[in-house]
């Protein structure tokens, strides 16, 4: 346990030091991600135009749900995409072997070794701009909310780090697909708006089966101490789906592409 | 060209995964967004444009985006930093040719997907597109392929850059942000505020996604059409130019650097 610990300092570090050597790339990335931000940001007010509420939302908490999934998806890109995507590639090109015969659990190993600061202007910056839209909504944020509200946060990366996982691992037969982190980002950007703005089928499909509702419909609910119980339950339920799944959907690939290379 | 264009269908076709998600995520904005439009436009909200033109505009965004889409740049840049570029110093314009009917042949394929899914969306809807008149069609045609010549001389000029900026992708985005904001992508032109939407005429993001658009839907007088295409052209012709300079400047700093 404690190596594990170790090894994830390590990652930790380690991606301090990779964004600090290439400064220019880094501090350029970090502005245009801010400014990607800041441009959904000002889309949500563009359409919000004459309107008080949508779909049971004011303006603000909609703006809150739009900042809360540029966070989600920041911290995505620190903690999750880089390896993903190095993941598929490693796939796709042979490179696994090398991560699997070392003696620390491989996929522990290939899901944390890359971090990557790039988001952290955006993360700060967004998370600035929460703050004070929250003062100016004048809302008492109950300790009790804000923990459920990061409890989901975390609980929507779980959640979405194994479904994209495992979609990663279709690559050991897809072998000509090179973009899935288009595809995840795309799936995130579902989740821009609450997720009650969607109707019919598609609201029952991007709350139980693609749960976007977790990046930030549900946090944001949970913050302002407007969310059903039942959906800590549910998250709780999708975590242990989606973990055993991929865990199994992983240990399925492994034993057919051992047996195909070597 | 022709025969490039053929080479360049059966390249697409070993990438028709990567092309279904491209066109994935070339729908998934605009639907989006045009969910948010709806769900104000069904609260009673006071908004410029009705319900059923909201869905037929972002219907168009998602066709018109994907038909002006291109990529080239992170690929020039890539080119050009490890040297694989040097065969095209002096016939640059072979480079250009690929590359753009590798453009134009996943595009064919992005568009094999996408019109099905565009039917799909139109008949669930329960909404239709005009069909234009002949004046209509060959002037959306027109300004749709300077649209499409424009975005892509624009992304290959950034990618161009690395003859002398390392990584000028982050310029390119940058570029991405303003697009988004100021082409009709994101939200109409005529929701954006007034300074922005008289500034737009000027600018040459309009004229990637929302010109032939609002000729296709009438938006536009004979004479605001016509002043289009001039500022379009315009903006055409000075990044072709900006192109050859770029290019001729680009290839001599590289031959002095390496040998």
């Amino acid at each position: 346990m404690k190596r594990y610990l170790r090894l994830v300092l390590y990652f930790l570090r380690y991606g301090i030091i990779a964004s600090l050597e290439f400064r220019v790339n880094f501090i350029s990335w970090a502005f245009v991600s801010l400014f990607w931000s800041f441009m959904f940001i000002l889309g949500t007010e563009l359409i919000f135009g004459q309107v008080t509420t949508l779909a049971g939302w004011t303006k603000n908490e909609v703006l809150l749900t739009t900042s809360f999934l540029t966070l989600f998806v920041g911290a995505m890109w620190v903690f999750i995409f880089p390896n993903l995507v190095e993941f598929s590639r490693l796939i796709r090109e042979g490179g696994l072997d090398f991560y699997l015969v070392k003696p620390v659990n491989d996929r522990f190993f290939v899901s944390t070794k890359n971090v990557e600061y790039d988001q952290i202007l955006r993360i700060v910056a967004v998370s600035i701009f929460v703050i004070n839209l929250l003062s100016n909504m004048n809302v008492r944020i109950l300790p009790i909310n804000l923990f459920g509200s990061v409890v989901l946060f975390v609980a929507g990366m779980i959640i979405f780090y194994n479904i994209f996982f495992s979609l990663a691992i279709t690559n050991f037969w897809l072998v000509n697909v090179h973009n899935l982190e288009d595809f995840f980002h795309s799936i995130l950007d579902i989740g821009r708006y609450p997720v009650q703005v969607y109707k019919g089928v598609f609201s029952i499909l991007f709350v139980y089966l693609i749960p976007v509702g977790y990046v930030a419909t549900f946090p944001v609910q949970a913050l302002l101490g407007k969310l059903d119980p039942v959906y800590y339950l549910w998250a709780i339920l999708l975590i242990f789906v989606t973990s055993i799944f991929s865990q199994w959907f992983w240990n399925f690939a492994l034993k057919r592409y051992s047996s195909a290379s070597s | 060209m022709f025969r490039i264009i053929q080479m360049a269908l059966s390249d697409a076709f070993i990438y028709r995964g990567d092309l279904l998600i491209f066109v994935f995520s070339g729908i998934v904005r605009p639907i989006v967004t045009l969910s948010v439009w709806l769900a104000v436009t069904s609260s009673g909200g006071k908004t410029p444009l009705t319900a059923t033109e909201f869905i037929q505009y972002y219907i168009l965004v998602m066709l018109v985006g994907v038909f002006v889409g291109t990529w080239s740049s992170p690929f020039i840049s890539a080119r050009i930093r490890s040297g694989r570029i040097s065969p095209y110093l002096i016939r640059p314009l072979s480079y250009l040719v690929w590359d753009l009917s590798q453009n134009i042949g996943e595009k064919i394929f992005k568009f094999l997907y996408l019109i099905p899914i565009t039917v799909a969306i139109l008949i669930f809807t329960k909404v239709y597109l005009p069909i234009p008149n002949m004046l209509v069609f060959l002037s959306v045609c027109l300004s749709l392929i300077a649209a499409g010549l424009l975005n892509y001389l624009v992304d290959y000029c950034v990618g161009i850059l690395a003859f002398w900026i390392n990584d000028s992708r982050s310029f390119g985005e940058m570029l991405d942000v303003a697009f988004y904001m100021l082409s009709g992508k994101l939200v109409p032109i005529a929701v954006l505020p007034l300074f922005w939407r008289n500034m737009s005429v000027y600018l040459p993001f309009r004229y990637v996604i929302s010109f032939p658009i609002e000729i296709y839907l009438s938006k536009l007088t004979n004479g605001e059409i016509m002043i289009g295409f001039l500022v379009q052209f315009f903006w055409l012709g000075l990044v072709i130019y900006i192109y050859k300079t770029l290019w001729r400047f680009g290839v001599k700093n590289y031959t002095a650097v390496g040998a």
